[in-house]
């Protein structure tokens, strides 16, 4: 039993480690880090572009673009790609820096400040961990939640099997706490798309065209909820505020690709 | 017969319900109505057309009996949950110009090439104070001291030749004829060069008697406002009579009129955005209570008499709780005894960025008086909002801000290999079957942990179900063993106690018998297992045949049998 429960567990996080993925070419790369280096941000963007269009999807790539779109004066393309930096590295300080950078300058900002307990949690979990590793670590916790219950199980009556039970409330109160903050995270991913305006300024409609009139505009850099794609054009809001409106696809794009 | 009638009205059916639609589109597209169903030619009446759904202009038919003395255009819109209401509201100020029953016909609407149209209104005109036109004006100008019996004679005029800059100008055209004309006189005003010139002259006809001759005198007026300072000329307006066959295009020309366009004077307030005449301001919002981040909308109106049609927007207050955005904005204008009046209004979605009691700051907005000379301000009430939820984190629109955190750029990461991360694990099925494994060592030990308890606690049953065959079994191989009467005693013994569920081999005969008792069995079978029990005994220690092992073996076995009825 014992072996077939460690042969198990090994398999598990065996799995867990592998990571599969393309390796982009090295050289492509290196020559817009050279470009950007130079100055020369323009070719330096697009050269970036073209390793994103490869299906690569890096943190210091998206980094290294951002900067060199925030250099151009692209401040919606430059939090944009911050952005996606930072959720495959959420503890990169530099990241964090450049995007707060860059969020500073956004005439537009739609940021709610976390005021529950719950929803203080959340936002710290979701700036410390990705999802993948909230997902692994939840999956651990459970792993040896399980694997505690096996032992205190065997271990019969005795000291070490009180000690054993009072530790699994612990790892029971983890477990549940991840497992929260996994669900929670997977449920705001699956319902409420993020997004960036990317034009310099977008006309945002009362409908899905631009028959229906102008409501209001918005700003490069501005940070919104993506509802709906329709045709040409996408429903997008700001968060926290009852603003809705249609704008050209075009003007906004969002974070996860 | 009876088929033709089917068909025929079948065929009336599918036209009705082809019509349905297109008759009840007319009513839904398009709607017009008036304020007021019975004037004078003294009052003017609004019309109002409603064009819903979509946002299209409205076509005007042929307005016989009105003038247009005024126009607004203002669009509705509304979305709520990502439905959007699309309402164009369009009106128009009608001067009648004659008396009696007059009908507005049908106002038209054209989307897609489908038309839609609203109902004809009839409107019942009365007799005013001053008679309508044709005829006596109520106040015909005085005729001009250079008209000295010509046949056809132009001037022009304005009201007022020092205005200030901004003030209002009327310049008004004179033709006066004594004769008839052979054609259409074509009329060509001036550029109006350095005045706003943006609302529909007014013309008027009346007959005047100047040293006994009639004249018929065609005036047109244009509002204007001058947009400059200092001198400022009108160039002549030119009228060209045409000649006809056997004679040249007569043109007649009025001489140019200087303005005196006084600037306005300094000290202007800081939201001062160029509104010239005699304003006031109204501010309403649709709600006090909201969330954070939830707009309220604030409706403000500016009207009065002066350049409504060129006066700056005003800006609603800032004090760092509320972020502005403009909705929608619309302009009425009308002519009203001469003087252009009408009403600016603006609406603003103001989001709360702070939760708590805040104080929508006033609306204030400048213009000047050019009757008094001077610099007024109108200023709406500020208004509470109880404001719910928490702070949003919110950054002025000012330009050159400095940023709140070190303006310094982090410099890119001087790396090449970069990786694809790969698909997130919650999309892998295998990490979901993953969770199944902890969880089946824990089940799948309880099982284990049930079964051993299960089993352990059915031992005995198990054993005295099984004693039977296990005697059975043990009874044809004990001819062989080596000991065979002492094998026979052995086997008796332990079935005997699996049975029994006690131990028997100290007993005595007495014991054995006692406790056999207990259970039911019958003294034949108790004296049949002690006969066993003692020929086993007596066999291992007398000299024996093997026919005294086979009978032994007999009678043991027809034992077994026997006891398998009691202790079952």
């Amino acid at each position: 039993m014992k072996r077939i429960t460690l042969i198990l567990v090994t398999l598990l996080f065996g799995a867990l480690i592998f990571v599969p993925g393309a390796l982009a070419d090295g050289g492509e790369m290196a020559a817009a880090n050279v470009l950007a280096a130079n100055g020369r941000t323009a070719e330096a963007i697009r050269a970036y572009e073209n390793v994103v269009s490869q299906g690569v999807d890096d943190a210091n790539l998206y980094f290294n673009l951002g900067n060199a779109y925030y250099q151009n004066g692209d401040l919606g393309r430059a939090i944009l790609n911050y952005r996606r930096a930072a959720q495959l590295a959420p503890r990169d300080t530099d990241i964090q820096h450049n995007l707060a950078l860059a969020r500073a300058q956004a005439p537009d900002q739609f940021k709610q400040t976390p005021d529950t307990i719950v929803t203080i949690f959340l936002a710290d979990m979701a700036g410390w961990l990705t999802l993948n590793e909230t997902a692994v670590l939840t999956l651990l916790f459970w792993t040896v939640l399980c694997l505690a219950l096996l032992v205190v199980r065997r271990l019969g009556h005795g000291r070490r099997q009180m000690l054993l039970k009072y530790s699994l409330l612990p790892l029971a109160l983890l477990f549940l706490l991840s497992a929260f903050t996994l669900g929670s995270r997977l449920q705001t991913a699956n319902t409420l798309k993020q997004a960036v305006i990317v034009a310099q300024v977008a006309d945002v409609y009362a409908g899905p065209g631009e028959q229906y009139g102008s409501e209001f505009q918005l700003n490069g850099g501005a940070e919104v909820a993506l509802y709906q794609t329709r045709g040409d054009w996408a429903q997008i809001g700001a968060p926290g505020a009852a603003l809705r409106g249609w704008v050209n696809g075009g003007a906004v794009t969002a974070v996860n690709r | 017969m009876k088929r033709k009638i089917a068909i025929i009205l079948m065929t009336l059916l599918t036209l009705g319900l082809l019509a349905a639609p297109a008759l009840a589109q007319s009513g839904d597209v398009v709607t017009a109505t008036v304020d007021r169903n019975s004037v004078t030619t003294d009052e003017t009446i609004v019309l109002s057309v409603v064009v819903n759904g979509v946002n299209a202009r409205p076509e005007l038919p042929t307005l016989t009996g009105f003038n247009v003395v005024g126009s607004s255009q203002s669009t509705q819109i509304s979305v709520i949950n990502g439905d959007m209401r699309v309402q164009g509201v369009h009106q128009f100020r009608l001067q009648p110009t004659q008396t009696g029953t007059l009908t507005i016909e049908p106002v038209t609407v054209t989307v897609n090439g489908q038309s839609f149209s609203s109902q004809p209104i009839q409107v019942q005109v009365g007799q005013g104070s001053a008679p309508a036109a044709p005829g006596q004006p109520a106040e015909p100008a005085p005729a001009p001291s250079t008209l000295n019996g010509q046949n056809l004679f132009v001037e022009a005029a304005v009201d007022k030749t020092n205005p200030y800059q901004g003030e209002q100008v009327t310049y008004t055209f004179r033709f006066y004829q004594a004769v008839n004309l052979p054609g259409q006189v074509s009329y060509r005003p001036p550029a109006f060069t350095g005045l706003w010139n943006d609302v529909e002259p007014m013309q008027q006809s009346y007959n005047v008697n100047v040293d006994g001759r009639a004249y018929l005198v065609t005036e047109v007026s244009h509002i204007l406002f001058p947009t400059v300072a200092g001198e400022v000329m009108i160039e002549p307006t030119k009228l060209i009579i045409p000649g006809g066959l056997w004679q040249a295009d007569t043109t007649l020309q009025t001489p140019p009129v200087t303005l005196d366009v006084q600037p306005l004077p300094a000290g202007a307030p800081l939201n001062f955005k160029g509104a010239v005449g005699k304003f006031a301001l109204s501010a309403t919002v649709d709600k006090q209570d909201a969330k954070v981040g939830e707009p309220i909308t604030l409706n403000v109106e500016i009207n009065g008499q002066g350049n409504v049609g060129s006066m700056g927007d005003p800006t609603p207050a800032n004090d760092g709780n509320w972020r502005a955005f403009a909705s929608d904005s619309g302009t009425y204008t009308e002519v009203v005894n001469g003087r252009l009046r009408g009403a600016k209004s603006y609406e603003w979605l103001m989001s709360p960025t702070n939760g708590g009691q805040l104080m929508l700051p006033a609306v204030e907005y400048s213009y000047f008086d050019p009757d008094t000379g001077g610099y007024e301000t109108l200023s709406s009430e500020p208004v509470v909002v109880n404001v719910e939820g928490t702070a949003v984190t919110y950054t002025p629109e000012q330009p050159g801000t400095p940023p709140v955190v070190n303006s310094e750029l982090r410099p890119m990461k001087a790396v090449t290999a970069v990786k694809d991360a790969g698909p997130q694990l919650v999309q892998q099925p295998f990490f979901w079957l993953l969770w199944l494994l902890p969880l089946g060592l824990v089940l799948g030990q309880v099982a284990h942990d049930k079964r051993q308890a299960h089993l352990l606690a059915t031992a005995d049953e198990r054993r005295s179900s099984q004693a039977s065959q296990k005697a059975e079994k043990a009874l044809k191989q004990a001819g062989k063993h080596d000991d065979p009467f002492a094998e026979i005693g052995r086997i008796l013994i332990t079935y005997l106690e699996e049975k029994l569920h006690t131990s028997v081999r100290g007993l005595t005969s007495d014991g054995r018998t006692a406790l056999l008792k207990t259970h039911g069995v019958s003294d034949r079978t108790i004296a049949n297992v002690e006969i066993c029990l003692a020929q086993a005994e007596a066999g291992r220690f007398a000299p024996t045949s093997r026919s005294n092992v086979d009978d032994l073996l007999q009678r043991t076995l027809a034992v077994v049998e026997k006891l398998e009825k009691y202790l079952a």
